[in-house]
C-alpha cells in the first residue's frame, strides 16, 4: 500500500474512528485501525465490537492495500504533523506501516488484517431521512436523562420509535433514570409500523454527537430491531442496540396537571444554583412552596446550614409545598431555552412537568422527593 | 495471548452430539466442560463455536474466532493487571460485569452469542457472585461455556445452572498426534515419558516438554542418589529452579509429588509398573531404596503448609528448593 493524503483531511476523520478505540484494549487488534486504500479513496474503520465506524477520504493512491495499526498512536502522529503537510502511509508487507511527512519518519509494528472484524453494513427494514442539526438538537435536548445505571440496562440508552398522535407522525426519542424523564417529538412522513421502537446505547449517541455536529445536512438512517446505521456525509457508523423492552413511558406522563406556574428561566435557574450550595449528594433536596405569584425556595443541611430564597412567578394555582433534587431539576432547565417556562403541578407528591411554549414537542417530566 | 489450534483431535463425537443437539435445542443456557487442565477443553469449545458457527449461520470468519475479535464472541480468562505487569491471579469481578452490555445488547448478525470463560477455576468470590446474577437471568440467544479443571472449584449455586460435560484424557493415539503437531521429531520414548509424567493431558505435556522436563528429571534423579544432605547438586538446581516463573515451578512440584507418591507406593510394596508406559517406573524403583517413607511424607507436609504461601508472598523459590530437599533423610 502506498497513499499520500493532506493531513488535515485524514485527521479528522481519523478523530471520529479513534474515539471508539478503547484505551485499554485486552484483544490487541481492536486497539488498531483498518486503513483500506483503493480508487483513490482511504477507508478507515475501527470497532469496539458493538459500534463501528467507517470514514471514507479522497485521496492519491499509488498502490493499493490495507493494513491495520495502532488507533491511537496513529492519531497521535498525525496530529503532531503540521497543519498543511502532505502525509505517506506506506506498507509493504502488512506488518510494517511507514508514515513520511516532511522530515519526520514514523514505523508502526501492524497486526493481520483478517483478526479485525468488520462489521458489514446490510440492507435493514426501515429507513429514515433526517436533517442532521435537527437529529442533533433532539437528541441534545434528551441524552442527560439517560440513566448510569447497570442494574436497569434498558435506560442506558435512549428509546427512539415512532407514534401517531392527532393525525401526524412523530419520531419521538426518549429518555429516563426512572427519576426524571425527556421526552421530544419530531414529525415525519414515515408510518409508525415501518420503524421498530429501538433503544441506542448511550455510548453510540455519543460517537453520533460528535459526527453530528460537524455535519450539516441530511443523513440517512437504516435500522431494525438489532442493528442501527447511520449514514452521516462519507462516514458510516454501525451499532447494535439494547436488547430489552423499554418502560411504558407514557402512563409516567402526568395528564391532568392543573396547576400551571409561568417562570423566568434566567432567574430560576440561577435561584435554584444559590440555594443548591447548601446541598450535598446525601440529601441533594431543594424545598419549593408555591404561593400565589410567589415561589419559596429552602434548602437544609444539618453540617452546612440553610439557605432560603423568594422568586416571583406567575401562578395562581393551589399552595403546594414540593421537594425536587437540585441537580436534576438544574439540568432541566438548562435544557430549556425560551426566556419563560411553564411548570405544571398536580400535588406534592406527583411529577411535575416543565415545558416551553417555543418547542411544543419537547416535555420533561421530574418525579418529587420526599421533604 | 494463548494459541488456540484449529484442529480438533479427538472428541469427534462431542463436537458432532454437542453442535447438533445440545447448545441451539437445550433448554439452559449455560454449560460446564470440565476434565484435567491440558485435554483440549479450550481447543474444542472453540471447534464447537466455530462449527454452530459455520453449520447452522454459514457464519466463514473463523479467524476472528481463533482471534476472539468475533462480535459475537467473548473470551474471559485472567489478564494482566497493568500496574504490575503480571498475570492476575484471578477473573476480576470488572471482567464479568463487562458481559453484562454484550448480553443485554442486540446481535449485529442472526448469531447466537458466546461466552467462554476459561477458566471458571479462576474466578473469586466476587465475580463468581456476579456470574450467578448472569446466569440466574438468561437471555434467549446468549450462551455461556465454563470451562473448568476442578469442578469442586466451582460455586454450588453456579454448579446447579449448568448442563455438565466430562472430558477424558485424549487416548495415546491421540496425545502422539496432538504432541507430534507441535514437536514433529520428538522421538516415541519421550512421547510415553510425556504421557506418564503429564497424565495424558497434551497441554501439560507440551508445557513440560518446552521446559526441558528430560533435564529437569535427570537432575532430580541426580539429588535424590545424592548422599550429603546440602549439597553442591541441591545448591545448583536450586539456584535452576529459583529463576522459574510460578508456572514452571507449579510444573516442577507437580512432577515432584509425582515421583515422591510413586516412590511412597514402592516402599509400601504396591506393583507400579502397570501405571506407566516408559521406563519411568524403573526409575522409581532405583531410586526409591535411597528415601524413606518418613521424609517423603516430610517434604508432602512441607509442599501442602507452605505452597500456596510461595505464590501468594512471592517467595523465594531458591530457598524453597533447598528447603524441601534438605527434607530428604538417607
Amino acid at each position: 500500500m502506498k497513499i499520500s493524503v493532506e493531513k488535515s483531511s485524514i485527521f479528522k476523520s481519523l478523530s471520529y474512528v479513534q474515539s471508539i478505540v478503547e484505551k485499554k484494549n485486552t484483544i490487541p487488534v481492536l486497539s488498531n485501525v483498518l486503513i483500506q486504500a483503493k480508487d483513490n479513496n482511504l477507508i478507515l474503520s475501527a470497532t469496539d465490537m458493538d459500534i463501528s465506524i467507517t470514514a471514507q477520504l479522497n485521496c492519491n493512491v499509488i498502490e493499493e492495500g490495507f493494513v491495520t495499526v495502532s488507533a491511537h498512536t496513529l492519531y497521535d502522529i498525525i496530529r503532531k504533523l503540521p497543519d498543511g503537510n502532505e502525509v505517506e502511509f506506506i506498507s509493504n508487507d502488512g506488518k510494517i506501516f511507514s508514515i513520511r511527512s516532511g522530515k519526520s519518519k514514523f514505523s508502526l509494528g501492524c497486526l493481520p488484517k483478517e483478526d479485525f472484524p468488520i462489521i458489514e453494513v446490510d440492507k435493514l427494514k426501515s429507513e429514515i431521512s433526517i436533517q442532521s442539526q435537527e437529529l442533533l438538537k433532539l437528541i441534545e435536548k434528551t441524552r442527560f436523562a439517560i440513566s448510569n445505571e447497570e442494574t436497569r440496562y434498558f435506560l442506558n440508552g435512549i428509546y427512539f420509535h415512532m407514534r401517531e398522535s392527532g393525525g401526524n407522525q412523530y419520531i419521538s426519542i426518549v429518555a429516563t433514570d426512572g427519576h426524571r424523564l425527556a421526552k421530544i417529538d419530531y414529525e415525519s412522513n414515515n408510518k409508525p409500523e415501518d420503524i421498530p421502537g429501538v433503544i441506542i446505547p448511550k455510548k453510540t449517541i455519543n460517537e453520533l454527537c460528535k459526527l453530528l455536529s460537524d455535519y450539516n445536512g441530511t443523513i440517512k438512517i437504516d435500522l431494525d430491531p438489532n442493528k442501527i446505521i447511520f449514514f452521516i456525509d462519507k462516514s458510516v457508523l454501525i451499532s447494535k442496540l439494547i436488547d430489552g423492552n423499554f418502560p411504558d413511558y407514557q402512563r409516567v406522563i402526568p395528564k391532568d396537571n392543573k396547576n400551571i406556574m409561568t417562570i423566568n428561566r434566567n432567574d430560576f435557574c440561577m435561584a435554584v444554583d444559590r440555594v443548591s450550595t447548601i446541598t450535598n449528594e446525601k440529601s441533594p433536596v431543594i424545598k419549593f412552596r408555591l404561593l400565589k405569584d410567589l415561589m419559596n425556595m429552602t434548602s437544609a443541611d444539618s453540617e452546612n446550614g440553610l439557605a432560603t430564597e423568594d422568586i416571583i412567578t406567575e401562578y395562581s394555582g393551589e399552595e403546594i409545598e414540593i421537594g425536587f433534587n437540585s441537580k436534576y431539576i438544574l439540568e432541566m432547565i438548562n435544557h430549556l431555552t425560551d426566556e419563560k417556562i411553564k411548570l405544571s403541578f398536580n400535588d406534592s407528591s406527583s411529577p411535575v412537568i416543565a415545558t416551553e411554549d417555543s418547542n411544543q414537542n419537547l416535555i420533561y417530566v421530574l418525579m418529587p422527593m420526599r421533604v | 495471548m494463548e494459541i488456540i489450534s484449529q484442529h480438533l483431535i479427538g472428541y469427534e463425537n462431542h463436537l458432532e452430539n454437542l453442535s447438533n443437539n445440545l447448545i441451539i435445542k437445550s433448554s439452559s443456557n449455560s454449560f460446564i466442560f470440565y476434565g484435567n487442565k491440558g485435554i483440549g477443553k479450550n481447543t474444542f469449545t472453540h471447534c464447537l463455536i466455530n462449527k454452530i458457527f459455520s453449520d447452522k449461520f454459514n457464519e466463514s470468519k473463523s479467524n476472528l474466532l481463533y482471534a476472539n475479535s468475533h462480535p459475537n464472541f467473548r473470551y474471559i480468562s485472567k489478564i494482566i493487571d497493568e500496574k504490575s505487569n503480571k498475570l492476575n491471579s484471578n477473573i476480576k469481578i470488572d471482567q464479568i460485569r463487562k458481559i453484562e452490555s454484550f448480553i443485554y445488547q442486540s446481535s449485529l448478525n442472526k448469531l447466537p452469542k458466546f461466552i467462554i470463560i476459561d477458566s471458571a477455576d479462576d474466578l473469586n468470590i466476587s465475580s463468581s457472585n456476579s456470574l450467578l446474577k448472569l446466569l440466574e437471568e438468561p437471555k434467549n440467544n446468549s450462551y455461556f461455556i465454563l470451562i473448568v479443571h476442578q469442578l469442586f472449584n466451582i460455586m454450588p449455586t453456579i454448579r446447579s445452572r449448568c448442563i455438565k460435560f466430562k472430558f477424558s484424557h485424549p487416548s495415546l493415539e491421540n496425545f502422539d498426534k496432538i504432541i507430534r503437531q507441535s514437536f514433529p521429531d520428538i522421538k516415541e520414548k519421550d512421547i510415553s515419558l510425556l504421557y506418564d509424567l503429564s497424565n495424558g493431558s497434551p497441554g501439560l505435556a507440551i508445557q513440560l516438554y518446552s521446559n526441558n522436563i528430560k533435564d529437569l528429571l535427570d537432575n532430580l534423579l541426580i539429588i535424590f542418589n545424592e548422599k550429603n544432605n546440602l549439597s553442591k547438586e541441591i545448591i545448583n538446581f536450586s539456584e535452576i529452579v529459583g529463576i522459574y516463573t510460578n508456572d514452571q515451578f507449579k510444573l516442577f512440584l507437580s512432577i515432584l509429588k509425582l515421583i515422591l507418591i510413586n516412590i511412597l507406593k514402592v516402599n509400601l510394596g504396591i506393583n507400579i509398573k502397570k501405571y506407566f508406559l516408559s521406563n519411568l517406573s524403573d526409575t522409581i524403583h532405583s531410586i526409591s531404596k535411597n528415601i524413606n517413607n518418613k521424609s517423603i511424607l516430610t517434604i508432602l507436609d512441607y509442599l501442602k503448609l507452605n505452597e500456596n504461601d510461595l505464590y501468594i508472598f512471592n517467595l523465594d523459590k531458591k530457598i524453597f528448593s533447598i528447603n524441601i530437599f534438605n527434607g530428604i533423610s538417607k
